[in-house]
């Protein structure tokens, strides 16, 4: 089921059961024809419409029928994307090892809207991988902030940032000659490679911040 | 007591066919590289195949566990291949400087197989 369509049944199922929630948005989706994957505004005054007929069929109140037709088309309206822009700016949490997927499922996401490669969306999914679960390994807690640079050159920037321990003798992890037991370099070192810019400063006992860059690059 | 879920691992005559569907965290692996020696002893099984179609993203952890994985089995004796990467989890892979070096690798399942296969033969022919 995908997002959209969870965040529906949500709303529809504090005023008819979850079966009925159910019945009530798959009928609608077929009915209007709609691809619930790939909402454009119009789409989602179609897949409205056919919510509001069902629940006229099955939501005798009048009141809460209206407040559930009120929150839907609210909901759709803002949740169409055609022509919409990706947020400029994302910060996922760093927790455990979930969020991990999460940052990674957002970078590339970010990548995707922003019009780069399948490669270059891997390449950065990857990094962020990287980052993240050295945050999870090392650090505990930290945050992955995600921007969309509009000015030329366009570029996806992203900032791992943690108060961990701070990256020891970060020049000898960097080279490549240090053989660490915990792979932190290596993550490190592939991301450096992946990313176009990338920058560390990290300070023993008070946390590190890592910020990489990638260029959107045309297909040729 | 909770069920724990875990990573499927299918016996196909005397193969083992592990599918990587879910994203590894470090349980995973961990039970991973446990039911698998398990799993090799019990069957006494000749050949495992480790797909990773399924994995959206092999960062170095990922890269490593699966490597782990194929080098556990083949220091049991087990002939060992890696099928379904995607084309570009490998050019992204190299780009990155891992090293999944001693790995047989194959495109898809049926391919796998056929390494197997072609991997018992020319052992029994040099034997």
């Amino acid at each position: 089921m995908t997002r959209i369509e969870r965040e529906i049944m949500d709303i529809m199922s504090s005023h008819v059961s979850a079966i009925m929630a159910r019945s009530i948005l798959t009928l609608s989706i077929q009915w209007s024809g709609v691809d619930i994957h790939n909402l454009s505004p119009r789409d989602a005054r179609y897949l409205t419409k056919e919510l509001r007929k069902g629940l006229q069929l099955y939501l005798r109140d009048p009141e809460g029928r209206r407040a559930c037709i009120t929150r839907l088309t609210g909901y759709l309206e803002d949740n169409a994307h055609e022509g919409k822009k990706p947020p400029k700016n994302t910060i996922v949490k760093i927790i455990e090892e979930s969020d991990i997927v999460r940052a990674r499922v957002t970078g590339r996401d970010l990548c995707a809207h922003m019009g780069f490669s399948q490669a270059d969306q891997i390449k950065v999914a990857t990094a962020v991988s990287e980052l993240a679960r050295n945050i999870v390994q090392y650090a505990n807690e930290g945050e992955i902030a995600l921007t969309v640079v509009e000015t030329k050159p366009v570029h996806i920037q992203i900032v791992a940032r943690d108060v961990g321990p701070g990256i020891e003798n970060l020049d000898i992890v960097l080279d490549g000659h240090y053989e660490s037991k915990s792979g932190m370099g290596i993550g490190l070192r592939g991301t450096r490679n992946l990313m176009d810019e990338f920058d560390v400063q990290t300070k023993r006992g008070a946390g590190t911040l890592i910020s990489v860059r990638k260029y959107l690059k045309k297909e040729w | 007591m909770s069920e724990v879920s875990s990573i499927p691992i299918i016996k196909l005559y005397e193969n083992l066919i592990v599918s990587v569907q879910v994203a590894l965290s470090d349980r995973l692996v961990v039970q991973l590289k446990d039911d698998i020696t398990q799993k090799i002893e019990k069957t006494d099984a000749k050949g495992l195949i480790i797909d990773v179609s399924g994995i959206d993203i092999m960062d170095s952890y990922i890269s490593r566990a699966i490597r782990d994985i194929g080098l556990i089995a083949q220091l049991m004796g087990v002939r060992t291949v890696i099928s379904g990467m995607d084309p570009m989890i490998a050019m992204t892979l190299v780009e990155m400087g891992l090293d999944l070096s001693g790995m047989n690798t194959a495109l898809c399942l049926e391919s796998a197989i056929e390494i197997l296969k072609q991997m018992e033969e020319s052992e029994g022919a040099r034997g």
